[in-house]
């Protein structure tokens, strides 16, 4: 199962696409967009009203909590669940499980009408974890932009809005370049500024895990929105989590 | 105790057994992964464009440095035309941790078109076990006018080589079957003014891709752009993933690009 979730700043909305039919064509005629938020230490689970056509929901910021988050259920699977889900998220279904993978599309636009997209499901498996999450800032920022941000979306099983350190390192001179605090169950904007942007610059969030999204703002408001990868794809075999681990915990001792 | 499947599971993903699985549609697999060879350095299938003065930047990481920490790494990026000709290798040694490559007409040398890349690094005189290295990179398009170029990360492992005095590409990580595939473009295009699809052939068959009935064959390693002009878009393949990179055009001339 997969969520979906939304992102917005001042300068930037969004809107997802949620389709109603898997690649492979298949479909559910009872399946309905939901979405979870935290209200009063407790998920609140709402079907959601939204623009629809036969094969896609289309949620945007602007008419929609842009910290909830999305999913795919039946009303029966919702109901199944309905004490359970005031405290912890829960895997309701497969429809979204699939080879190829699933995407729904997060797309970001502007009021130039730029914009710019990325398939941006947060599989179930990685809200039940707790971790670290790396990135290089140089692989998807941009030095020629007016601004440049990562966006960090976390999504953790509990209803909790609590603070998590962030940090820009500097791998090359062992130094931390910048603080900051994210959240827990939000999507987090982090401001990059152009100078602190080198090869040897990496982002971490200690505490959970979570998706790293670069956005990039050009001089001529065009966007650029990508995900980097997860550290563990770049290898094979059976040491990789292995050789992850001591690529991160590198990093960590800068930061500890 | 072990389980039955991880002791069948060395045997089931050789390459007789993976034929097999996937003529008998039996557990079929869209990859294969050279699980019997002890280092290799697998790339994606990588796009580039400087047609209509678009160029294609490029951007990479040191993943032996970062995770096996080699020094003096170098890597061999091999340029195919559309038509699967390799039309340029390029060799940068001592790469940094992170890298950037700027793939424009002048870089090759007077070509408006399009074509794909791939890259594998080189460990030379240094001693290798069980490095095992997907290079995924980040492949940036840039329209002439353009400030920053829109990026996409690399959309499927194509092919890989050895490390060593074996120069040869590899292809076929990438499957194709006997059956035909069927991938639906879960994306709506409403607004977009233009939608172009780049297809590449990673494997070492003639492959045939259907896009809402334009039908149309790709040898080894050649490329085609499609133009799409209706949702949903329907692709068929004997390709197990024909999953395309996405250029998208709209209003003013901004692009979005991502894999579909």
């Amino acid at each position: 199962m997969n969520y979906f979730f939304l992102t917005s700043n001042g300068a930037i909305d969004s809107e997802i696409q949620v389709p109603k039919y898997r690649n492979d064509g298949t479909q559910r005629k009872d399946i309905k967009l939901f979405s979870a938020n935290i209200k009063e230490g407790e998920w609140l689970i709402s079907e959601v009203t939204c623009k629809a056509d036969k094969n896609f929901f289309f949620v945007d910021s602007k008419n929609h909590e842009s910290q909830a988050i999305y999913f795919l259920a039946t009303r029966a699977e919702i109901q199944a669940h309905i004490h359970k889900s005031k405290n912890i998220l829960i895997n309701y279904n497969n429809f979204t499980d699939t080879t190829p993978d699933y995407r729904a599309s997060l797309r970001v636009k502007n009021q130039y009408g730029a914009v710019s997209s990325y398939q941006s499901d947060y599989p179930f498996n990685m809200v039940e974890r707790k971790g670290t999450l790396t990135s290089s800032v140089h692989s998807l920022s941009n030095t020629k932009a007016k601004s440049n941000y990562i966006i960090i979306r976390n999504i953790f099983c509990e209803p909790i809005v609590e603070p998590y350190p962030g940090y820009l390192v500097d791998k090359k001179l062992k130094k931390v370049v910048k603080e900051f605090n994210l959240h827990t169950n939000s999507s987090n904007f982090v401001y990059i500024e152009n100078e602190l942007i080198n090869e040897d610059l990496y982002i971490v969030a200690n505490g959970y895990l979570g998706i790293p999204i670069y956005l990039s703002v050009g001089i001529n408001n065009e966007l650029s929105f990508e995900h980097t990868h997860p550290p563990h794809e770049n290898i094979n075999g059976a040491r990789k989590f292995q050789l992850v681990s001591k690529a991160k915990n590198e990093i960590l001792k800068i930061i500890s | 105790m072990k389980s039955l499947k991880s002791y069948l599971k060395p045997y089931l993903n050789r390459p007789l057994a993976l034929k097999l699985r996937n003529f008998f549609n039996f557990y079929a697999r869209s990859i294969y992964l050279p699980y019997n060879i002890d280092s290799y350095s697998i790339s994606d299938a990588f796009f580039w464009r400087t047609d209509n003065k678009t160029s294609t930047i490029f951007r990479f990481s040191n993943i032996p440095e970062q995770f096996f920490d080699y020094k003096n790494v170098s890597v061999d990026l091999i340029f195919f035309s559309k038509d699967g000709k390799c039309i340029k290798k390029y060799n940068i040694k001592n790469i940094n941790i992170s890298n950037e490559l700027i793939i424009n007409s002048s870089f090759l040398e007077g070509i408006e078109d399009y074509g794909t890349f791939s890259i594998f690094y080189n460990l030379d005189n240094q001693s290798i076990k069980d490095v095992k290295i997907n290079n995924r990179c980040y492949v940036g398009f840039m329209p002439v006018n353009a400030s920053i170029p829109s990026f996409v990360h690399g959309n499927y492992h194509a092919q890989f080589r050895l490390f060593g005095k074996d120069k040869n590409i590899y292809k076929d990580i990438m499957q194709a079957s006997r059956r035909n595939s069927k991938y639906i473009i879960q994306k709506d295009f409403s607004d977009a003014l233009k939608i172009e699809l780049l297809f590449c052939n990673p494997t070492s068959k003639e492959i045939k891709i259907n896009v809402n009935d334009n039908k149309f064959y790709l040898k080894p390693l050649e490329s085609r752009i499609i133009e799409a002009n209706k949702s949903p878009i329907i692709i068929s393949s004997n390709l197990m993933t024909p999953r395309p990179i996405i250029y998208a055009t709209y209003n003013n001339g901004y692009i979005d690009c991502c894999h579909a």
